[in-house]
């Protein structure tokens, strides 16, 4: 019962609110919030892949998101030195292609990181965010520095789509593929492939499960699913620049992710729902209580988000919104019903 | 020219490098003994390095004419013991009720502890670089020249600090009892447990050990360069990246990979690109991880499956 | 089924040629080697701190030789990961149950019979052709393996709410589905009761039918005399007998090692 509610809520409630957005007043702005958080829900439920499913911390994850942003603005208008070999692609081409730099950086990366204990990648993906984001700055020819890039928007049967309901339709329509295919993999032999990981290595190991290559494949698929949003927030903003991939914002979505619950798709959207629209809500609170002004949340922001981490690891490290199996994993004493993530099987 | 460019560049390297070593023997001293990579450590140096302005900064408005080595003697030891509470009380009320949870929680939680206490410090000070008193930095300014090489004050008194508590700290650790008990708890915490070691106490004590580290490297940082509150970021991966390269867990790993990087990366500054500065360091992180993760001088850290 | 003519000996599908492990100065495994031969129980005693579950670590690639080599179904397998070994047909157990807890139980044999029948990332991400096969065969395999051992019936179960025993039977199954022919079996009787030992020996007289090779290590010796065609007895890292249990028992170092160490009951 409970997934179908969720079910209908997430097709339902997202397609129609355009909609109901624009009939209040700002809706133009209030539009744009609702991207903003099902950008952020995109990114987390990506994030999620590598962080939940598979246990693994990417510290880097923005740079893959900045990595499909530049790629998909460098295939299109080929850079500010207007090389040659580049640019001139519709946004429809550049897209794929911005899933497979972003994925195939996630592979360069995690190939060798791997093998190792999984801390190593936390410090080896922050390192590779801290070089991606001084490669944008500093690869004038490429990337133009710090002024960033303008990038046009998509043309679709020779149409512009720049009204903000359009672009959120091309959104949701990532959305929905997004997790559509982590649900679909984490139901699949894949998942319990990551179940395994995240119980008992060595089991896993010795049941068969190739755990190097297991681990990969969600390091990967979460690089690549960066790059495809990045890609869609190059041509919505029309523009991209460095500190639109600044390390705080991989603390952002992890902060989402961790809120929610790791490894719970319900969980993440519920996160990133509530702290991408939090801000929001903050910052107009003055106004709402007749105060007049706006409060100014961002130096308290990243305080709030570090403080969630630290107080959801502490008590309740399954999130807000669990997924049985973290729940189980998590809480060994209790016995629980049994998780639901793969479907029960009749005779 | 061409030799005292290299001079010049080599001394610059050992002061920065004997930095990262301060911080990188706090990395190892944890991972040695939990296996766990303290994300809050970089801020601990932060801290400490805010702790020492904030010291002379007073001893400058009670004291001003005090002289400038007592000075510095207290803001020192005061760093130290503000950045040893600090790491005790990290681990206290993070670490140790995580200690049996996976891996992930605790990672999250140092994460989740270095972005609150990096963003404490900026609402206390604010995001503007601050500088330790003029009086104490122009000082230590001066200094000598050898030829073409200038040698600054600052750059001698670094190393010579650095690489007086290094030597003291290996002498802890091989003669002392605590030092015993804390290699055996290392090497086995269950074993060292039944032999009468209370592990707990030795964590916590390698906590404040190493934080009281981290502090004396950032109030050297302070006598060179200009801080903020965003300095432990960088610090802390880079002097990560020198434990990795001289192979975490080991000691004289870590003094060895900070100076080896301070090195690596004042030549490459000099020599190939001051603005790619920061790359190098990342680079060498990947080819150790590549072809020697053990690092040069520690243990397989490959996971066992 | 001695065997003891060397024209009658049935193929050798594993064989330890002086494998030796130190760890620092102790030498925890010390030139091993006897021929496992294909079909039938071999079981490895000794007292405790023989070596025998090193042993068993190091055949299954837990733990890398120090020298020596292994030699299976002809290849030498020195150096190879854990995963490839159970493709190549050599699962194990573990003497401290290791299931997937929080995963219900057909879950836990469902990934191991995904080595015999994978689905492939993009057929498994986008419901591509073929996928619907390879759910059906994991499915089926993992509930037939969950019947062989009797808990078909708890098979949506959480793994570690199963009673010690089943939790015992649910690892045999998950290494049964990975489909080996040569499975390690890591004191699977500790901590059962007479009557769960009883279903274990059935249990493994069943598996043994179907043409596995069963390598056991077991402290109960009723049990081991009854079920093992071959026995090696190791003690202090050596291998100081070998033969079938009547001759193992007859043996007098055996006897020495373990009236000696008082060990055993």
């Amino acid at each position: 019962m409970r997934a179908m509610i969720l079910r209908v809520l997430m097709v339902i409630v997202p397609l129609i609110l355009p909609a109901l957005l624009l009939a209040l007043p700002q809706g133009e702005y209030q539009l744009d919030v609702a991207m903003t958080v099902l950008l952020y829900v995109a990114l987390g439920v990506g994030l999620n892949v590598t962080v939940g499913l598979a246990g693994l911390l990417d510290l880097g994850y923005i740079a893959f998101f900045g990595l499909g942003a530049y790629a998909t603005a460098i295939l299109m208008h080929g850079g500010p030195a207007q090389a040659e070999a580049l640019g001139g692609w519709t946004y429809w081409m550049a897209v794929p292609a911005a899933v497979a730099v972003a994925g195939f950086a996630g592979l360069l990366i995690g190939l060798p990181t791997l093998r190792l204990r999984g801390d190593y990648l936390a410090i080896v993906t922050l390192a590779f965010g801290q070089i991606a984001k001084l490669t944008e700055n500093n690869w004038d020819a490429l990337t133009n520095g710090p002024q960033g890039m303008e990038v046009a928007k998509p043309v679709l049967f020779g149409f512009e789509l720049r009204a903000g309901w359009q672009l959120y339709y091309i959104l949701l329509l990532f959305v929905w593929i997004i997790l559509w295919s982590v649900r679909n993999v984490n139901k699949s032999s894949v998942g319990r492939a990551w179940v395994a990981i995240r119980e008992d290595e060595i089991a896993a190991a010795s049941s068969g499960v190739n755990v190097p290559r297991t681990k990969l494949l969600a390091f990967v698929m979460g690089a690549a699913i960066a790059g495809l949003v990045g890609s869609f927030f190059a041509v919505k903003q029309g523009f991209v620049s460095p500190p639109s991939f600044d390390f705080i914002e991989t603390v952002t979505i992890l902060a989402m992710v961790v809120l929610g619950g790791i490894g719970s798709l319900p969980g993440v959207v519920l996160g990133a729902a509530m702290l991408a629209a939090l801000p929001e809500l903050l910052r107009s609170l003055p106004d709402m209580l007749g105060l007049g002004g706006q409060f100014d949340v961002t130096p308290y922001r990243m305080l709030l988000y570090g403080t969630a981490m630290v107080l959801m690891m502490a008590w309740r490290p399954e999130g807000l919104l669990p997924d049985a199996h973290r729940r189980a994993e998590l809480h060994p004493d209790a016995s629980g019903e049994a998780p639901d993530g793969s479907g029960e099987v009749r005779a | 020219m061409e030799g005292e460019l290299l001079a010049q560049q080599v001394l610059n390297g050992l002061t920065i490098g004997s930095m990262y070593a301060l911080i990188a023997l706090g990395y190892t001293m944890v991972y040695g003994i939990l296996q766990l990579i303290n994300f809050a450590h970089g801020e601990v140096f932060m801290v400490g390095s805010f702790a020492g302005l904030g010291v002379l900064l007073l001893v400058e408005r009670i004291a001003p004419g005090a002289g400038l080595v007592p000075a510095l003697i207290l803001a020192l030891l005061a760093a130290m013991a503000a950045a040893a509470l600090l790491g005790m009380l990290v681990e206290r009320l993070a670490y140790r009720p995580l200690r049996h949870s996976p891996r992930l929680s605790l990672l999250i939680t140092a994460l989740g502890l270095s972005i609150i206490l990096q963003n404490l410090v900026m609402l206390l000070v604010g995001t503007e670089d601050r500088a330790y008193p003029d009086r104490f930095t122009e000082a230590l300014q001066e200094g000598f020249d050898v030829g073409a090489v200038h040698v600054a004050w600052q750059q001698l008194l670094t190393l010579g600090v650095a690489l007086a508590f290094m030597g003291a700290l290996t002498w802890m650790v091989r003669r002392t009892r605590l030092g015993k008990a804390m290699r055996a708890t290392a090497e086995d915490p269950i074993t060292a447990g039944l032999m009468g070691i209370e592990a707990d106490r030795i964590v916590a004590l390698t906590f404040a050990m190493g934080s009281a580290l981290a502090a004396v490297g950032g109030v050297l940082f302070g006598l060179n360069y200009s801080i903020n509150f965003f300095i432990g970021t960088q610090a802390g991966l880079k002097a990560f990246i020198a434990a990795v390269l001289g192979g975490i867990g080991s000691l004289p790993g870590a003094v060895v990979g900070g100076l080896l990087l301070g090195l690596i990366e004042a030549l490459g500054a000099g020599y190939v690109s001051g603005t790619w500065k920061d790359v190098f360091a990342f680079v060498i992180l990947a080819v150790v991880l590549v072809f020697r993760p053990a690092g040069l001088l520690g243990r397989p850290v490959v996971e066992k499956v | 089924m001695t065997g003891t003519a060397l024209t009658a000996a049935p193929p050798v599908l594993l064989s330890l040629r002086d494998v030796t492990r130190r760890f620092g100065g102790l030498v925890a495994v010390d030139r091993l080697a006897f021929d496992v031969p294909a079909g039938g129980v071999f079981s490895v005693i000794g007292p405790n701190g023989a070596g025998k579950t090193t042993a068993f670590n190091l055949i299954s690639g837990l733990v890398p030789l120090s020298s020596g080599d292994l030699v299976f179904k002809g290849q030498s397998i020195a150096g190879t990961k854990p995963y490839e070994l159970a493709r190549l047909g050599l699962a194990r157990t573990f003497q401290n149950i290791r299931l997937f807890g929080g995963a219900t139980v057909w879950e836990n044999v469902a990934v191991a019979a995904a080595l015999r029948a994978p689905t492939g990332f993009f057929q498994a991400m986008w419901r591509l052709p073929g996928f619907t096969a390879t759910r059906r065969a994991q499915e089926q395999a993992s509930l037939a393996w969950l019947e062989f051992v009797g808990l078909a019936n708890l098979r949506n179960e959480l793994a570690r709410n199963l009673a010690y025993g089943q939790q015992r039977r649910l690892e045999i199954a998950r290494a049964l589905a990975t489909e080996p022919s040569l499975l390690l079996l890591d004191e699977p009787a500790a901590g059962m009761n007479p009557k769960e030992t009883e279903d274990l020996v059935e249990l493994i007289g069943r598996i043994r039918n179907r043409g596995l090779t069963v390598l056991l290590i077991e402290h109960d010796m009723p049990l081991v005399m009854r079920l093992s065609d071959r026995i090696a007895v190791m003690n202090f890292g050596h291998k100081i007998a070998e033969g079938t249990p009547a001759e193992v028992q007859a043996h007098p170092e055996v006897i020495r090692a373990y009236l000696g160490d008082g060990d055993e009951g």
